[in-house]
């Protein structure tokens, strides 16, 4: 039952891409650690492990850079939770994170391309 | 490194953001958990199962946490605490390393407070680095300083383009009475031309300073004040001005008030008046030395442009006026100059003496840490068996050692702030620095300097040495450190000892000095005579029947006085630095005034003589029968006798100074000026004869003889002269002992910071081999309980280690002593003849140097022989 016994299925985080999907993740609005892992894990189709290890550094980093900002709230089911939600800061980086990803995954597709 | 502000905030805010982590992952988990349930999970099994999957959540946070930190401060910041911790842990040992830095930078930093308000400062002018010293030289004496002439002056300014403007002022104190403002008072004043506080680019705190038309000879009565004064008299500046004083029973206006701590040319200066070098009399005399001046130099132009020129002037003058500058010189210098040799080297040699102190202080502190350091190593091999890097470890180390070192700094800070008071008392009078030295910033900065390196210098040597390849026999034996260490430190008691015999020797032979000086026959007795001034403001006694009647009516009531058996009035007591010298002309032996001896006048009443105790060597003293009709006269002293009439009977031979005179008696050579240094002849003449004088030289110093307690007299005097006179000020009453006394204060002074100085040195020195045997002593308990169980004898246990504390006093000497004697050379002009090589004050430092290392080896040879084999095997 538990995913991470089955590494193999599931696609590790290169450098860099968690910041830019948790952006992402926060740019349909304000969201808590949960709620971003769930939201990952769902829309990669299974995809993605959404390591809590990692999940958190990132998002402190990302405080830190000032892209996003936490606040105690409470969730619809009652629960006290940290809600993140992008910065004015962060909705910029996002466009220029997601550009320069879209060139990335387009020159690496081409290059793969042939081989295949 | 990006982001930084909120890093560091984070540094201090660590604890919340971490409970704030803490809070996140467990609500994070409980949605974890309710999820499960919602799928019909069972709560326990899916807590369970939530909190296996989340991860470590430790991990998590210090992962998270690790995003904030600030790598160099954090660790610093942790290094200071755990050094804290450590120093905590051995009081003993911080409370000794503590104290010797507080010493030592204690020492320096007053030192330093005294050479930096004396000598380094900026003086308070502005650009007081364009500002110069004008004087002239005495040829004749080595280009020794001398006073300007008025008329000299005037050609000097005249003649010069090095200067964007020159001012002259009276370099004597002119004493004033100040009446019709409670009590009478006698104020220091001098005469200034009227532009040199804009030379010296000072502005007035209140009103104005002098007008150029107030240097005329027909010139308005005005007056500066200093503020000090403007603030008793007034109670502020600004109501200062405008208000009128009767000084010598003359009405003044003050015009301005200066600012407060402005100081020129003498801390007690409180009265400026316009110089007006337009009086006749003043131009009239080349010979009469009475100025110092004060040049600004021109834009672009240097102290060498200066120099060049005014020597070029003064050499000019002197072929020009031969007859009284032939021996003249005209000189520039900075205004720091006016600064004797002596109270220059008074400083600097103190400040040396402080920093000697302070490398011994280095060295103790260098010494503990190295014992600590060989201590310590199964600490330290523990630390890198688990992983601590090399630089991690001497980051470790050093940072302990600058702990240490601040807070001997803050105390040594402290204690110098107490110690800076008595030091003040070696700031030289005569030259313009103003009031006290303070602790002020500079000082606070160089203390600082003074600890950070004392703590790098004396931690960094013993930090290296532990971390030097730590290897896994120290985790097991305690015993046994290599010799070099032992070498080294062993180097570091040697220093000491060094530094703490020159400081002995400095202070042996300063000691021996002021036992000369101090030795000195004055060439009369102080002892018993009791002195006041009564300056007399001249228009009012300028009649010398006015005059007389004042002495003899003053004369009369105080030899009335009981335990009273001489009274007389005199020019100028003995020891005053402005009395009158003259050339001595005697008709048929020395004609030319060139050639003639010179010599201090006095004009003194009948009995001085025997109220000093000066011997009358031959003919009679002055009188009651020398009067204004009788034939003038003179007294001379017996130098003056020798020098003019070798071998002869100088009674009734002719002198002339002040018209020609009848010599009536010979007296006893005195030290009128200075105690130390060569003195000129001496002569006198009765106070009715100051016909062709100047008012200058009329008798001000009244002196009396007592049987009993000089000081008890002065209220009884001060009534006699209130009477007389009320409106008359009386100042300087004491006796004449204490007058001598603080002409060797400076002396005295100095020698007991020096004394205090080695005695520190001494101090530190014994703790410091007390401290190389204790710990030699301790490494090696073991092998002299071997060596006991083997049949060792005690007294040959305690031999050995007495003999490696007396070796190094030894080696210590040896070194110490050469140092010395090139340090006393340095001391010259200070040893007052003592010889810097004196034999009779090494060979008693070096005895000194010697029990002090007996002394400091005695208590652990002493313990070495003590030591048990059944116990110190045992331990094994």
């Amino acid at each position: 039952m538990s995913t991470v016994d089955e590494p193999s299925d599931r696609l590790e985080f290169l450098q860099g891409t968690l910041e830019v999907l948790i952006l992402r993740s926060l740019a349909l609005g304000p969201n808590h650690a949960y709620g971003i892992s769930q939201f990952l894990t769902r829309e990669s189709d299974d995809a993605f492990v959404v390591d809590n290890g990692s999940l958190y550094p990132a998002l402190q980093r990302l405080l830190q850079r000032g892209w996003i900002a936490g606040q105690w709230k409470t969730s619809p089911n009652a629960r006290r939770a940290k809600y993140y939600r992008l910065t004015p800061k962060g909705r910029k980086q996002l466009v220029v994170a997601t550009s320069k990803w879209e060139r990335f995954v387009e020159a690496m597709a081409r290059i793969l391309a042939p081989a295949r | 490194m990006r982001e930084w502000w909120p890093r560091l905030r984070a540094v201090f805010r660590r604890r919340a953001l971490d409970e704030d982590l803490r809070a996140e992952i467990e609500s994070h988990l409980q949605m974890e958990v309710d999820a499960r349930v919602e799928r019909g999970m069972f709560p326990t099994e899916a807590a369970d199962s939530a909190r296996r999957q989340f991860g470590n959540r430790t991990l998590i946070r210090e992962a998270s946490g690790e995003a904030w930190r600030v790598q160099p401060l954090e660790s610093a910041l942790q290094d200071v605490r755990y050094g804290l911790r450590v120093l905590r842990r051995s009081p003993g040992f911080t409370l000794t390393a503590t104290l010797v830095m507080a010493l030592g930078v204690a020492a320096v930093t007053s030192t330093f407070t005294l050479l930096d308000h004396v000598l380094l400062r900026p003086l308070p002018f502005a650009h007081s680095e364009q500002l110069v010293q004008l004087h002239q030289t005495d040829l004749a004496d080595g280009a020794s300083f001398e006073l300007i002439s008025p008329p000299n002056f005037v050609d000097w300014r005249a003649a010069s383009r090095s200067f964007a403007s020159m001012d002259a002022y009276l370099a004597a104190s002119l004493p004033v009475n100040l009446s019709g403002q409670g009590t009478p008072v006698r104020l220091d004043s001098t005469l200034v031309e009227p532009n040199l506080f804009r030379t010296l680019g000072v502005q007035p705190a209140a009103g104005r300073l002098f007008s150029a038309e107030e240097a005329g000879t027909d010139g308005a009565r005005v007056v500066l004040l200093s503020n000090a004064l403007a603030l008793t008299l007034f109670g502020d500046a600004a109501s200062a001005v405008g208000t009128t004083l009767s000084l010598d029973h003359q009405a003044y206006t003050v015009v301005g008030v200066m600012p407060p701590g402005f100081v020129f040319p003498r801390a007690e200066t409180a009265i400026w008046r316009p110089l007006r070098l337009s009086v006749p009399g003043l131009m009239a005399n080349r010979s009469n030395h009475i100025l110092l001046a004060v040049g600004r130099l021109a834009a672009g132009r240097s102290l060498d442009h200066a120099r060049q020129e005014i020597e070029g002037i003064g050499k000019r003058l002197q072929r020009a006026y031969p007859a009284d500058n032939e021996k003249s010189g005209a000189a520039v210098g900075g205004l720091r100059d006016l600064l004797s040799p002596q109270a220059r080297l008074l400083i600097v040699g103190v400040f040396a003496a402080a920093v000697c102190l302070m490398l011994i202080a280095c060295m103790n502190l260098a010494n503990l840490l190295f014992a600590r350091a060989v201590v310590r190593r199964p600490e330290i091999a523990v630390r890198v068996a688990a992983g601590a890097s090399q630089g991690r470890l001497l980051r470790q180390l050093i940072t302990e050692s600058v702990v240490l070192a601040a807070i001997g700094g803050v105390v040594g800070g402290l204690l110098s702030m107490t110690a800076t008071p008595l030091l003040a008392r070696l700031t030289p009078n005569g030259m313009p620095v103003g009031g006290t030295p303070d602790v002020n910033l500079r000082v606070f900065a160089f203390a600082a300097l003074v600890t950070l390196l004392t703590s790098i210098v004396s931690g960094v040597g013993p930090a290296l040495r532990s971390c030097r390849k730590p290897d896994l026999t120290t985790l097991r034996s305690r015993s046994g450190d290599g010799g070099r260490t032992d070498r080294l430190r062993g180097g570091l008691v040697l220093a000491e000892i060094a530094g703490c015999v020159i400081l002995l020797v400095g202070a042996g032979l300063l000691l021996k000095a002021l036992w000369r000086v101090q030795a000195i026959d004055p060439g009369f007795r102080a002892q018993g005579v009791l002195t006041m001034r009564t300056a007399l403001p001249m228009p009012r006694y300028s009649d010398e029947v006015t005059r007389r009647g004042f002495y003899t009516r003053i004369l009369t009531g105080v030899r009335a006085l009981p335990g009273v058996s001489s009274a007389a009035y005199v020019s100028y007591h003995p020891m005053e630095r402005f009395s009158g010298r003259f050339q001595v002309v005697a008709p048929g032996v020395v004609d030319n005034p060139l050639e003639a001896p010179g010599a201090v006048v006095h004009f003194v009443t009948p009995q001085y003589f025997a109220t000093l105790g000066i011997p009358v060597r031959r003919g009679r003293p002055i009188d009651e029968r020398d009067d204004g009709s009788s034939p003038p006269v003179a007294v001379i002293s017996q130098s003056l006798a020798d020098r003019l009439w070798p071998g002869e009977d100088p009674i009734g031979r002719r002198v002339i100074v002040f018209g020609e005179r009848a010599v009536a008696g010979v007296v006893g050579n005195v030290a009128v000026r200075r105690l130390e240094g060569s003195e000129s002849s001496q002569i006198y003449f009765p106070s009715d004869q100051l016909a062709n004088a100047s008012t200058y030289y009329a008798p001000r110093d009244l002196v009396i003889r007592t049987a009993g307690e000089p000081l008890a007299l002065a209220a009884a005097v001060r009534r006699i002269i209130q009477d007389v006179d009320p409106e008359q000020a009386i100042s300087n009453v004491q006796p004449l002992a204490d007058i001598i006394a603080s002409e060797i204060a400076p002396r005295r002074d100095q020698l007991t910071v020096l004394m205090i100085f080695a005695g520190i040195a001494f101090t530190l020195a014994a703790v410091g081999i007390h401290g190389l045997l204790s710990f030699t002593v301790s490494s090696r308990t073991h092998e002299i309980g071997v060596r006991v169980a083997l049949g060792a004898m005690r007294p040959a246990i305690l031999g050995m280690f007495l003999r490696q504390g007396v070796l190094l006093g030894v080696a210590g000497i040896v070194v110490g002593l050469p140092l010395a004697y090139l340090g006393a050379r340095g001391l010259g002009a200070l040893l007052f003849g003592v010889e810097p090589a004196d034999p009779a004050v090494y060979m008693p430092a070096a005895v000194l140097a010697l029990i002090l290392a007996v002394t400091g080896s005695l208590v652990p040879a002493l313990r070495a022989a003590a030591i048990d084999p059944a116990i110190t095997t045992r331990t094994e």
